[in-house]
Formats: structure tokens, sequence, C-alpha cells
């Protein structure tokens, strides 16, 4: 089975790890990259700087407020770019804020989830997702 | 006059018995002569002599004769002589002689007596035939003429005697109708005697020598004898010469008068009294193509020219019966000549009367006046167009003739438009030759009828001005426009003109000069308003494109305001004097705005003589020329230097309060959203502590991070609180028309689980009205308060909240009540403020916000919101909301 790649986009340190203490005992095999902030993560995208030959990601878990170019940018940019847009972007953010998830969808996210401030919670949504996205789902060919 | 046999003429008594006495004499003569010889018949002589006796003289002549002979034969002869015997056989002898006697005398009587009637029916007949004119003779076989009658003896000359012979005679001519000469044979009286009919002949007599050619008609009619045989031609002739001279001359008087009419170029025929054509002339047949039997016989009325119409026929018959009654008629009428043509004649039908008078004939004639009928029909016209043109005129138009003086003037013609102007039927002035005077004011008569007859004299036609008096007793300004009709000799011999209603003119005139001094006061008042009104009163003529403006006008404020004498304006150009260089786009800009109808005020910003600035408002018009185009522009500039420095002060405070809210609001997200993520830090990683070092943490370590966590978790509420709070403000201005009930249903489903945990019920009144609002802050609001007071439920009871409403006249008013704790009237207000908490926080748990949401959701829609409570009892909120939203203001 081949391996998912994952890319995650978020800047807050204890999110990331918290990210990949669920993702640990995953039973879908799989490779956690992660960037820090928008203009990093469009680099990735693109393979270009520190990131030529990276791997193109199956999904990406995008944090709206980021520093330098924030995740709005960043969606709107990989929805317009023809190579990137199949890619589905799961929206995983504090904000539970009306205009943000409406926006959002707007830009064609493919889901939009906020974070919940309970550790059982949160290890359960990124479970959930993992199930949902890469075992339920049928993701573009590559 | 020939006669056929002689007549024996009635004999005297002398000479009848004379003759007796002579043959008795005789008689015994001869038998005493002759007595030896006779022997035994001495008598026998005797019966001779009494025949001839009888015979001539008749019975008494015949019984004298045998009583003589007798008496004298026995006296002498008889012996003895000379004495006289009386025998029976003498006696027996007389009788048989007077036997003899009576009986030749009878024959002889009778034969005489048929003679006598035979005489005279032929002396009778004789008279008549005399008496005829026609001659009348009769020939036998061999051409004899055996009668003739008076006037054939007259007739008859050589010329006509030579006609009746039966071998011709050389010299004499006959001649037949055609003037040929006749062969002898063709003589009737030859062919009766050859044919045994009756032949007629009418012929002519060339004389032999000079003299009168005659003319004769014959007719011969054969008479019979007994065998059969044709004994006698009756000729019966008259000398026809003066009858076919006559005759001749009708035919020709007929034929030229036949000529005459059918030359007329008139229609002419003839009828019976009845109405039967006899008799048609050429015009009358040619012009409708018609032949004399087509016509001739039939009834007239039945006839082509009239059968187009039964009306006109019977009109004609009408004229026919009057006619036939002695009565001349005469009508224009139209006939027909072929198919759809037709003339007018002038039609005229005449009796003929007889000797006696009474009609003979009718005679039917017309002249083709089709032309004139035109004429006349195009002059009716045109005078009929005339008087309509004349009556359709506002004036009273008029034509009077005869005298100069118009009080005698006959009215010719008058216009209809009298009646509609004086009320009066025009038929008053034409049967009242004065009857102007009845209209004409009475203190206005004599100058008008001076006028008038000037007019009529002197041709002057200046208009004469006067008053009327209408049949309703109105009074009319009138004027009158005078003219003369001259005749052929260029004399006048009339007046004409019309007459003009000038109330309504004089009624405007005084309007004008009225209006002109209510002008002159208006312009003066206007003035004066000018003059003191705080601001330049302008007036510009020119459009933008068409350059800058020339003010024409510009109220003496303006020196005033500006420090420019206001001369140096006037003429001059606005701009030049006041406005900056830099403002002159944005100025030109805000004119052409005006001209193209934007009504906002123009916004000016001057230089003052002195070097201050002033700011001006224009409050303008459009001047616009009568095809609607503007021309220029009018109004007042006012001085707005100091509400321009206010509007500029709280431009800046709007702007600044604008930023601020801006700013706060940005910060109520920013923080509460940054706020989120070290406390989830912090809640997500004492929990991490606490699951991964379960064994190493002890009971008083579990509780310390349960304290942790629950602080976290309650910081997180509250800042979801303070984010649903601000988010009011921020939420976009959407509303829509909605069913407030769908909206409490929406909050109960929400509460579901809260209502249920709670064992409580919530009751509706139905129905809930419909209004526009947002439906989420709606839902919000309703589920808020349902959800306070579920919350603030008494112990002791299970909680009862029920929501209703009612109409306030723009408002809906809702209310929320319910059965829980109520509240201490002293915190009725404050409950709706922000972080404000009645009860600990173990009791009733909460943040402080939900109310203060309510009552900015209720604000937000125009309305507000209040509660009532009794404590231990139970609250009710109340809130209002507009039945139509009123219209969204600025931000």
């Amino acid at each position: 089975m081949e391996m998912i790649q994952i890319l995650l986009v978020e800047d807050s340190p204890g999110d990331i790890r918290l990210t990949k203490e669920a993702l640990k005992d995953s039973k879908v095999r799989n490779q956690l990259h992660i960037v820090q902030d928008g203009v990093e993560a469009m680099a990735f995208l693109r393979r270009t700087g520190d990131y030529v030959g990276v791997p193109r990601p199956d999904i990406i878990l995008l944090d709206l407020n980021l520093p330098r170019k924030d995740g709005r940018a960043v969606l709107e940019e990989i929805k317009a770019d023809d190579d990137l847009r199949r890619i589905p972007v799961v929206i995983l953010t504090t904000s539970d804020d009306e205009h943000d998830i409406l926006r959002s969808y707007d830009l064609h996210a493919n889901c939009y989830i906020t974070k919940p401030i309970d550790l059982k919670q949160f290890v359960t949504i990124v479970k959930t997702i993992e199930n949902f996205w890469f075992q339920i789902v049928k993701l573009p060919p590559t | 006059m020939t006669l056929l046999h002689e007549t024996n003429e009635p004999k005297t008594i002398l000479h009848r018995y004379g003759m007796a006495v002579t043959a008795s004499v005789f008689t015994v003569a001869m038998t005493a002569a002759l007595w030896p010889v006779l022997g035994d018949a001495p008598f026998i002589l005797l019966v001779g002599g009494v025949v001839v006796s009888a015979w001539r003289g008749g019975l008494l002549a015949g019984m004298l004769c045998a009583a003589l002979s007798i008496l004298a034969v026995d006296y002498f002869l008889f012996e003895p002589r000379y004495e006289i015997f009386t025998t029976p056989t003498n006696l027996l002898q007389f009788i048989i002689f007077g036997l003899v006697a009576g009986l030749i005398s009878w024959i002889e009587e009778s034969r005489a007596r048929s003679d006598r009637a035979n005489r005279e029916y032929r002396e009778e007949l004789e008279i008549i035939l005399n008496g005829v004119t026609e001659g009348v003779n009769a020939q036998d076989a061999s051409g004899k003429v055996v009668f003739a009658n008076a006037a054939a003896n007259a007739m008859t000359d050589e010329g006509l005697s030579a006609a009746f012979r039966s071998t011709e005679k050389p010299g004499a001519k006959l001649l037949d109708s055609g003037n040929v000469t006749l062969a002898f044979t063709a003589m009737p009286h030859h062919r009766v005697f050859s044919t045994g009919k009756p032949a007629e002949l009418t012929f002519g007599l060339k004389p032999t020598e000079s003299g009168q050619e005659r003319w004769m008609k014959l007719r011969s009619t054969p008479v019979f004898d007994k065998q059969g045989k044709v004994r006698l031609a009756v000729n019966i002739f008259e000398d026809i010469t003066d009858k076919r001279r006559i005759e001749k001359l009708r035919a020709e008087t007929e034929e030229r008068l036949r000529k005459v009419l059918d030359n007329l170029a008139a229609f002419v025929g003839v009828m019976t009294p009845d109405g039967v054509l006899i008799e048609a002339n050429r015009l009358a047949l040619e012009s409708a193509n018609l032949m004399l039997e087509d016509v001739i016989g039939k009834p007239f009325d039945q006839t082509y020219w009239w059968s187009y119409d039964p009306d006109v026929q019977a009109q004609l018959r009408d004229a026919i019966k009057r006619v036939a009654a002695g009565e001349t008629v005469r009508y224009d009428v139209r006939v027909r000549l072929g198919e759809g043509r037709f003339i007018t004649i002038d039609f005229i039908l005449a009796p003929v009367l007889d000797g006696r008078g009474r009609v003979e004939y009718l005679i039917p004639s017309g002249i083709d006046v089709t032309a004139r009928q035109q004429l006349t029909d195009q002059l009716a016209v045109q005078q009929r167009r005339l008087e309509s043109i004349l009556n359709s005129i506002p004036g009273v138009v008029y034509e009077g003739t005869g005298s100069r003086d118009a009080s005698e003037q006959r009215m010719a013609f008058i216009s209809q438009y009298a009646e509609t102007l004086f009320g009066y039927p025009v038929e008053d002035w034409y049967t009242d030759n004065n009857f102007w005077q009845k209209v004409v004011h009475p203190d206005d008569w004599v100058p008008v009828t001076q006028r008038a007859t000037e007019t009529y004299l002197t041709g002057d036609s200046t208009p004469v001005p006067f008053r009327c008096v209408t049949k309703d007793g109105r009074i009319l300004y009138a004027e009158s426009y005078n003219g003369t009709i001259t005749g052929l000799n260029g004399q006048p011999v009339g007046t004409c003109g019309i007459v003009l209603d000038v109330t309504e003119r004089r009624r405007q005139e005084g309007e004008i000069k009225r209006l002109t001094t209510l002008v002159s006061y208006e312009r003066q008042r206007l003035a004066t308003i000018i003059a003191n009104v705080p601001g330049i009163v302008y007036e510009a003529i020119g459009t933008p494109e068409r350059g800058l403006q020339r003010l024409d006008y510009i109220s003496s404020y303006a020196e005033t305001l500006l420090g420019y004498p206001v001369d140096d304006w006037r003429g001059g150009d606005l701009w030049e004097h006041a406005i900056q260089p830099e403002d002159t786009e944005a100025t030109l800009a805000q004119v052409r705005a005006l001209f193209d109808g934007q009504a906002a005020p123009i916004q000016l910003r001057c230089q003052t003589a002195d070097g201050r600035t002033v700011y001006l408002e224009a409050h303008s018009s459009l001047i616009r020329d009568e095809r609607g185009s503007a021309v220029g522009a009018t109004g007042v500039m006012m001085d707005i230097t100091e509400r321009r420095h206010s509007e500029d002060a709280m431009a800046h405070y709007a702007e600044e309060l604008r930023r601020s809210n801006e700013e706060l609001e940005q910060f109520a997200y920013v923080a509460s959203h940054d706020l989120q993520e070290p406390l989830r830090m912090v809640t997500s990683y004492l929990q991490l502590i606490e699951q991964r070092y379960v064994e190493t943490i002890d009971a008083d370590g579990r509780e310390f991070i349960g304290y942790a966590v629950d602080g976290a978790t309650r910081m997180k509420t509250l800042i979801n609180d303070l984010l649903a709070y601000s988010r009011i403000q921020r939420a976009r201005d959407e509303t829509e028309q909605l069913n407030v009930g769908e909206t409490v249903e929406q909050a109960l489903y929400n509460l579901q689980l809260t209502i249920e945990d709670s064992g409580g019920e919530v009751t509706v009144d139905e129905p809930l009205p419909e209004l526009e609002a947002n439906r989420i802050q709606l839902v919000q609001l309703f589920q808020n308060l349902i959800g306070n007071a579920l919350k603030f439920r008494a112990p002791d009871r299970p909680p009862h909240v029920h929501i209703g409403a009612q109409r306030e006249g723009r408002f809906w008013r809702f209310s929320v009540r319910d059965n829980g704790i109520g509240i201490e009237s002293e915190y009725l207000e404050r409950i709706f403020v922000i972080f404000q908490r009645l009860h600990a926080r173990n009791e009733y748990p909460g943040t402080g916000i939900g109310l203060a949401i309510c009552k900015k959701i209720v604000d937000k829609h125009g309305g507000e919101i209040h509660a009532e409570s009794t404590p231990g009892e139970g609250t009710t909120f109340s809130f209002t909301l507009p039945v139509k939203r009123a219209p969204r203001r600025g931000k």
C-alpha cells in the first residue's frame, strides 16, 4: 500500500506536536510534512527553494492564521492552480467564525474543522480525518 | 231625269164614261153593220166594248157600256124595233155582261193599283238617289246607261261619259293613281261583267283640251237576273279631286309636322287620355336607342324612359290623371336613356282638347335640362358651402340690402351665429327689418345706425364698437366691421359685415391690466425680498457647453459677502473673480451635473476681496427656453462657511469613531481568537500529562489539573460568548421576511435536550406573526430567552415557559414568560449589561453575556427589551420588533 503524504501547514508547535501524536497510532501508513507559514507551504507545493524533490501531498491540513502568508491566501492560490486544485484541503483552525467558514468554502476548501479545546476531542478529530480522507474517500490519482 | 216607263195618268169621270158611251156606240154600230152575219150571236161584238170600257174606265163604265149597248141592240136591231123589250134573256145577258165588266175592271184595278205602288216606290228611290252626293248609274251589258241619278248627271261630262263607254273613245285618257294611263278595260264595270264580282278603282281623267284634271273614285257592283247572269252594273262614283288635293295637302302638312317633330330638340310624344303612347318623335326614340314599336301602344309609364323607378312612374301616372282631367303639368324629372344613363328634363304634359272641350290627346314633351340642373345643383352646393362657411364663423355675418338707412334695410343674410350669440332665432332678422334695434343696446342704437349709414355712403370700414343685449338679458360688447356692397353700376346697394363678440377680449384686456399691476407689485416685493436675503441671488445665462456662464443678475449681497462691487460681476464672468484656479475644474463638473439634471446644490470655494476663504452653496434651478432646453441657471448662493467648518469637524469625529469601533471589533475578534490558542495548549497538554503520566501524578495533582482545565474551559466559554456578542455588531445586515413561529421552533429544536432535562414545557401563542428580521439573530434571541427561563427555574416546580405576541402599532410585542425564581426589581435594569451576573457560578452557571446579546439583537432590529418580574413567581421578558423594518441607516 502506498504511503499517504500529508502536508500540515501550522505555525503552533503545540498543535504540530498534538497532530503528530494523534497520527502516530494511525492504521494508515503516512508521512507527515510540516511547514510553518503560507510562503513555505506554497514553496513546498511548487517544490521550489528548499523543497525541490519533495513528494506531492495527498492531502493538506491548513491552519488559517499563519505568519507571512495566511491560510486564506494559500487556499486561494492552491485552488487557482490547475496543478494543485485537486489536492483536498482540510481547514483545521481555532476559529469558528462564521465569516471564516463561509469564506473558506467560497474558496473551495474541501472541509472546515474547528480545533476543539479538549485533547480527547482533538485526537478524535484527527483520527476521524484520517479515517475519512485516507480510508473512505477516493482521492484523485496523482 | 229619265223615266223607265210612261205612267198612266188618272182618268177623269168624263173621260171614263165618255169612253164607255163611245165604245157602246161603236160596238152597236158594228153589230148593226154586221147584223146579218152575226146570226145567233148578236151580242158578241158588244163583249169587246164592255171589256174595253171596264179595262179603261172601270166596273161602272163597263156596266154602263153593257147596259147601253144591250138596250141599243134591243131597241134598234131586234124585232120589234124601236121598242124596248125586256126579256129574261136580256136580263141574263146583262148579268153576264156585268160579270165580265166586273171581272175585267177588277183585274184592271188591281193592275193599276200595283202599277201605282211601283211607281211611287221608284219615285221615292229616285228622290233618294238624287239626294246622294255620289253619282249613281246603272249600265247594262252593252254599256248603255239605263239609269243615272242627279249627281251622276251633274258629273257626267264628255270625259266621264267616255269612261262608261263600252268602246274606247280616242282623245280621252284615264290615269291610275300613279298617273299612268289606264287600259280602257280596267274600268270596274267591265270587270263586274266579266267576273261577276264588285270592283273598285280610283282614276284620273285627263282632259282632252285645256281643263282641270279630275279624279274619280268608282265602285261597281253587279246586279244579277233570275238566271244569275249579270244584268246591270251599278256604278257609284264620286269626284275626289278636291278631297284628293286636301288629302295630299294634309299628307304634306303631316310630313312637314313630322319632320318638325323629328327635328325638334325636345322629346315630344302623343298619347291617349288613358296614358297609352301613340306617337314619339325621333329625338325621344333615338336618345334612348329605341324603335317606335318599342313604345307605341304601351302605357307611357311602362316605357323604357320611366320604368327605372316606381316612384317616378307613380308620379307620372298621377300627372297623366291630372292632365286627362284638363290640367297642364310641368316638373323636372330624370328619364332613362340607357343603362345607368339618365338626363333631367323639364317635363310638360299638356292636354289637347277636341271641339267640345273634351281631352282628346295628351302631349308629353321635355327638354334636356341636365346641364341646367347641374348648374343649379352646383349653385345650390356653392350656396350651401358659402352658408356653412359663414355659419361656422364665430361672428355674426350679415348682409343688408335696400336702403342706406340701416333701420330700413332688409336682411338678405344673417349667419347662424346670431342665434348662438344673441339667443334669438335668425328668422327674427328676416321677418323684422328693424330687429337689430331689439338687439343693440338702446344707448348705442343712434350712434351705431349713424355709423352704418356713413359706411354705406363712404365705404368707411372702421370697426364700430357697441353693446348688445341678448335674449336672456346679458350685455355683450360687440364690434362690427362693415363694408358696402356696390351694384353693377358702382352705386352702393347694401351693406355687409361681421359683428364680433369682444366681451372676452375686453375681459382679457382688463385681466392683463390687473396682472400687469400685480406683476409690477410682485416685482417690487421680490426686489425687497432679494435685497434682504442673506445670500447671493443670481441669474446666469449660458451652458457649460457654450463656455462659462455670463452673470445676468447678481444681488447686492454679493458685495456684502465677498467685497467685490456688484457692478463688476454683472455681465462678467462669475468664476474669474472669486474661484481659485485649482477649484475651477471641480466647480465646472458640478455645473455640468446641474445641467444634466442633478438637483444637488453646487459647492463653491471663493476668495473674498480681502483674501478670506468663503464656502458657498448654490441652490439653483435651470432656466429653460420655450423648447425646454436649458439656457441658464438661477438661484441663491448661501454662505456655508460656518456650517462647512462644523461639518468638517463632525466628519472628523465620525471618522475617528468609525476607526475606533473598527479597531475595537478587530480587537475583540482577534483577541478572542488568539486567546483560544494558548487556552487550547494549556488544556490539551495538561490532559496529555494527565493521560500519559497517570501513574506518577497523585490525587492532589489530578485535582489541580482538574481546576486548571476547568478554568481554561470556562475561559473558552467566556471568549466564545464575547465573540458571539461582538459578532452581532459585525454581522452583515441581512434581513428577510420570516415567520416568527418558525424561528421559535428552530430555537426550541436547538434547546430540545435542555427542555427534556428540565422536565418543563414551552407553550406558544399560535400563530406568531411574520415580519422582517435577521433569521439567525432572531433564533438566537428566542433561544437565549427560553434557555434563560429554563435555567432559572424554581427548584420546587417544573418550568413552564410561554411565548406570546401582540400587535402594538408599528410593532409586534413578544413576551417570554416563565414561572422561575424571578428577579429582584432593583436588578431588572442591570441584567442586560454584559458580564452582569446575579448568582454564584455553582448555582447557575453562565458568563453573563446571554441577555446582553439579546439586548443587542433587539436594539439592532430597532426594538426594545425589558423584563418584569415577581421574585419567586416568575419573570416575563418582553421585546418589540417593528412590523416593517425601517430603511437601513448608514453604518
